[in-house]
């Protein structure tokens, strides 16, 4: 008798708890933000002058942002994210780090931009961009 | 989203349910929902096998549409004449226990559950609709770096794009979005977010049918309650990555070894060899499945292999198998994880504190993952159907062990798989463990729910029990 209301008891448990946690996790799927917000597709859209200005549509770029200066302040856990949402974004361009290439992409805050231009003025051709974004053109070595 | 996306989908659904079918041609009602679910991995699965060789002999240009009509007309032409043959037929469904009052109340509820995962998932994929983290890294990647400029599409595969982004791991998902993408005209956010979905559902639907076409109505309803009223699957499902697509091949491949060591018909072992090889197409750790059931396949004729059931599993398993082979050898480029060299390879795995790490995980996963997170019932799934089993076990008879046997196996050695990658992963522990331990439990988690339940008494049975009495209702249960 006790097994029997056990099996029962436990198959109520099973049952309601699923059934509350599927009802919870409807309503926790309103806090992910607006259907109408795409925060991918607003950072593709800031990387479009950037394609467009690439004299070809599959090749190599480089990539820096604030973690390659040494000194200016950043979020690692953000750094990554964005290099990884500009790879996205420029496919089938294969970024690479760093500014070895003929075309570059600088993802800089002001301060990170200023000590990078000191340090590299007159080697690159510079085409800034909205958003805190740079097209570097190498021009020399 | 307008109805285009969907729309895209609908020849490989069907291509996949008829090949499913032709494979299998079972008539019952439950058989025919089990197809209707498993068709959807198998359609997705065959259109991005197909789309790769395309792309292979026909890159930049457009015209895979007719490969799809062509492909989809000879299934269908052959399923008709076949069905001709037995007069469009269907078998009663043979209910070996009619639906009472609280099975009823029980199937209104899996209804209700379903409902609302299934909104929620909705819900998920509206408001990511790019997906997440690792679907922006790797899978829609490397379908866009296909899709565009697809005449150059091998040069995606180039060995100096940062190993961050999985160049190397395989291509079911991002060759089926490019597929898709073709057919739509446009690369859309809509194709992913439609094809994540699909995986979903038709994961939730194979559990269901398959537990219920071994067991009973009321099981199959409740393995659809657990496996969607889990938050973790469910969001899982939206996100846009390959972990619900390998559960299902997971799934579908010890599903079909376990109906086959009941009913040992030549079609089963093909549709097992063919979703075990899509699941080595989906993501590396499918690899280990293709291993897994082979050897199940060993243990299930206790290594008298009956050469027509070997020559059905290999040719299922030989298409798959081949282009994750040939995309391997001649297209990926090197991966990481055996990078380094056999020294650090011996060097991390003779490391008794890796060891000691990777179970301290791999325990904490067990205990809980999958909780409901709902106050004092915030316990993982593993040990809500562990107590389940306990109280629930049905007797197993000789006939049926095989079955068993072979899905056992199939997860031992699945977590076996997960275990050495961890033990050499190049990468930080306990950061990779971390990461990945919730996703790979994940990946198995329905193919044990299918063997709790199949292996339990048929919720029918206990609730028609009267509490006051005890009765020997599992004694003249099948199992």
């Amino acid at each position: 008798m006790i097994t029997a209301w056990l099996r029962r008891g436990l198959l109520g448990v099973m049952v309601l708890g699923s059934l509350a946690a599927s009802i919870q996790n409807l309503v926790a799927t309103r806090s992910l933000g607006s259907t109408t917000d795409d925060p991918v597709a607003d950072w593709e859209a800031r990387f479009q002058p950037v394609k467009a200005m690439l004299p070809f549509q599959r090749g190599f770029v480089g990539y820096i942002s604030d973690s390659s200066i040494p000194g200016v302040p950043y979020d690692a856990a953000n750094d990554e994210g964005e290099y990884i949402l500009t790879q996205y974004a420029m496919a089938p361009v294969i970024i690479v780090k760093g500014t070895d290439q003929e075309w570059n992409i600088a993802n800089l805050s002001g301060r990170a931009f200023q000590e990078w231009n000191t340090q590299h003025a007159g080697a690159f051709q510079v085409t800034p961009l909205k958003g805190s974004l740079y097209l570097l053109q190498r021009i020399g070595k | 989203m307008n109805l285009q996306a969907p729309a895209v989908f609908i020849l490989p659904l069907l291509t996949g349910i008829l090949l499913a079918h032709l494979l299998w041609p079972d008539r019952t009602l439950h058989g025919l929902l089990l197809k209707a679910a498993l068709g959807i991995g198998v359609g997705l699965g065959v259109r991005s096998l197909l789309y790769f060789v395309y792309l292979l002999l026909f890159a930049g240009q457009n015209w895979f549409i007719v490969i799809e009509l062509a492909v989809f007309m000879a299934v269908l032409v052959l399923t008709v004449q076949r069905e001709r043959r037995h007069g469009f037929r269907i078998l009663p469904v043979g209910l070996r226990f009619p639906l009472a009052g609280s099975g009823r109340v029980l199937i209104a509820i899996a209804g209700i559950v379903f409902l609302i995962s299934l909104l929620s998932t909705v819900n998920y994929l509206l408001r990511r609709r790019q997906g997440d983290w690792d679907a922006w890294m790797m899978y829609n990647r490397a379908a866009r770096f296909t899709y565009r400029d697809q005449a150059h599409w091998l040069q995606s595969f180039s060995p100096r794009m940062d190993p961050l982004f999985h160049a190397d791991y395989p291509l079911l998902l991002a060759m089926n979005i490019g597929a898709g993408w073709q057919a739509l005209g446009r690369d859309s956010a809509s194709i992913p977010m439609v094809q994540s979905g699909l995986f979903a559902i038709g994961c939730v639907g194979l559990i269901a049918s398959s537990v219920g076409s071994v067991k009973s109505s009321g099981q199959a309803a409740l393995a659809l309650i657990l496996l969607w009223g889990i938050p973790v699957f469910v969001n899982e499902g939206a996100r846009q990555m390959a972990d619900v697509p390998l559960a299902f091949y997971v799934l579908a491949t010890g599903g079909m070894l376990f109906i086959y060591a009941r009913h040992p018909q030549p079609g089963l072992l093909a549709l097992a060899g063919l979703t075990a090889g899509l699941a080595a197409w989906t993501k590396n750790e499918g690899a280990v499945l293709v291993i897994g059931a082979t050897v199940a396949l060993f243990v299930m004729t206790r290594g008298r292999f009956a050469w027509k059931s070997l020559i059905s599993y290999v040719a299922g398993l030989t298409a798959p198998l081949a282009v994750v082979l040939y995309f391997r050898i001649y297209i990926a480029p090197p991966g990481d994880m055996l990078g380094g060299g056999a020294a650090r390879l011996a060097l991390q795995a003779s490391d008794i504190a890796r060891h000691a790490e990777i179970l301290k995980y791999f325990w904490r996963e067990m205990v809980s993952f999958g909780s409901w997170g709902i106050g004092p019932l915030s316990i993982g799934m593993i040990p809500v159907l562990a107590s389940y089993y306990a109280v629930f076990r049905a007797p197993i008879s000789a006939a049926g062990r095989t079955g068993y046997a072979a899905v056992g196996v199939i997860l031992v050695l699945q977590l076996l798989g997960y275990y050495g990658a961890f033990l050499i992963t190049p990468y930080d522990l306990t950061w990779h463990l971390s990461y990945s331990t919730e996703r790979l439990v994940l990946q198995i988690f329905p193919l044990l729910v299918f063997l709790i339940l199949c292996a339990s008494l048929p919720v029918e049975a206990v609730l028609s029990e009267s509490p006051g009495r005890s009765n020997g209702v599992h004694h003249a249960i099948d199992n």
